[in-house]
């Protein structure tokens, strides 16, 4: 008696330790590539937005951008998930006419011009479920050099709506009107 | 005449080193509370909720006071408001929100959080907020874990009940396909 007594208790702290186990909510920690928004007007006072554009910050950690970023191939424009951006309001985004809404953004660089590639999926990990048939623009862009190198991978607006893309010193820009 | 134009040459070069500098594009550094996704899906349904939220880290202050101060609307994270878009109607508590992009303020206490869904968007910190503008409003019980989470997060859980997660302080908020 006393001793199954005995052992019942054990299994009942055993089960209870299992249940403190399952019941903890596991946290993540801060990504390696965290994530950042761009938007104009970039102003954070201006709540009327007319683009924003969110997306993973790799950091080159001595490594080349042919290597994070190979020309010639499709990639997600940042890290972790693919780019997303929304335009709230019907645009000529690099010349070419989109409509208001959210767009998965990936690019294909290149040395002279980048090739960027706007598709309607969305909430999409990297370029692996890039599907052709849901393209809605591809972008061309001229890629030019800067004299400072960027550690991280950079998106900004300017003042006229222009989006700056940067890393190392690679630049590339597209006029949003 | 040689002189005069020796100075514009000067003159020119400096104008040139002007327009360099007005030329080169400044680019943000890495923000030291980071913008983070949580996000709840299932194989069968896709993607159901993402909340876009900035993290700050404790570095040794304390959650309800010098952070997130008790009984005071917080933009829940850092810098913009917290978003939430929902990609189907959704339940909090006992209101159904239609699928579409909200803010989501929280006011912390003690014993309690109440959880705010607001349909103004794109804001700084808590300046959009505005009472007409809530969507939902639920409270929810704050309980206390035994890890010290560093940087303030957003996780869901299978079921989708969001948890929120600084210092030892826990808070799940349930929601439900409506």
């Amino acid at each position: 008696m006393k001793k199954s007594s005995l052992i019942s208790t054990i299994a009942f702290a055993f089960v209870m330790l299992l249940t403190a186990n399952v019941n903890a909510q596991k946290f993540p920690e801060l990504d390696k590539s965290p994530m950042d928004a761009a938007s104009h007007p970039n102003d954070y006072k201006v709540s009327s937005k007319v683009a924003k554009i969110v997306y993973g910050r790799p950091q080159l950690n001595g490594r080349s951008l042919e290597k994070l970023a190979p020309n010639g191939k499709q990639w997600r424009l940042g890290a972790n998930e693919a780019a997303e951006i929304t335009f709230y309001k019907d645009v000529t985004f690099g010349g070419t006419a989109i409509k208001a809404g959210t767009y998965t953004m990936s690019a294909i660089p290149g040395e002279k011009e980048w090739t960027l590639v706007l598709s309607s999926d969305l909430n999409v990990w990297g370029s692996y479920f890039y599907n052709e048939a849901n393209d809605v623009a591809r972008i061309t862009a001229k890629a030019s050099m800067a004299d400072e190198s960027l550690e991280a991978f950079s998106i900004v607006f300017d003042e006229k709506g222009t989006m700056h893309m940067g890393w190392d010193k690679v630049r590339v820009s597209i006029p949003m009107m | 005449m040689k002189k005069s134009s020796f100075i514009s040459t000067i003159a020119f070069a400096f104008i040139m080193l002007l327009s360099t500098n007005v030329e080169a594009q400044k680019f943000p550094g890495l923000d030291v509370s980071p913008l983070d996704l949580a996000k709840y899906s299932s194989k069968e349904a896709g993607t159901l909720i993402k909340v876009f939220y900035s993290r700050p880290q404790l570095k040794g202050r304390t959650v309800g006071k010098d952070l997130a101060p008790y009984g005071k609307l917080w933009r829940t994270g850092a810098n913009d408001a917290t978003e939430i878009i929902l990609f189907t109607d959704m339940k909090l508590g006992n209101t159904t929100v239609k699928a579409g992009t909200y803010s989501l303020f929280t006011i912390p206490t003690e014993k309690e959080w109440t959880i705010i869904i607001s349909s103004d968007t794109n804001n700084w910190s808590t300046s959009g907020y505005k009472e007409s503008n809530e969507v939902a409003r639920v409270t929810v019980p704050a309980t206390r874990g035994d890890e010290s989470v560093e940087a303030f997060a957003i996780t869901f859980d299978n079921e989708g009940t969001m948890h929120l997660g600084w210092g030892n302080i826990r808070v799940a908020v349930p929601f439900t396909k409506a």
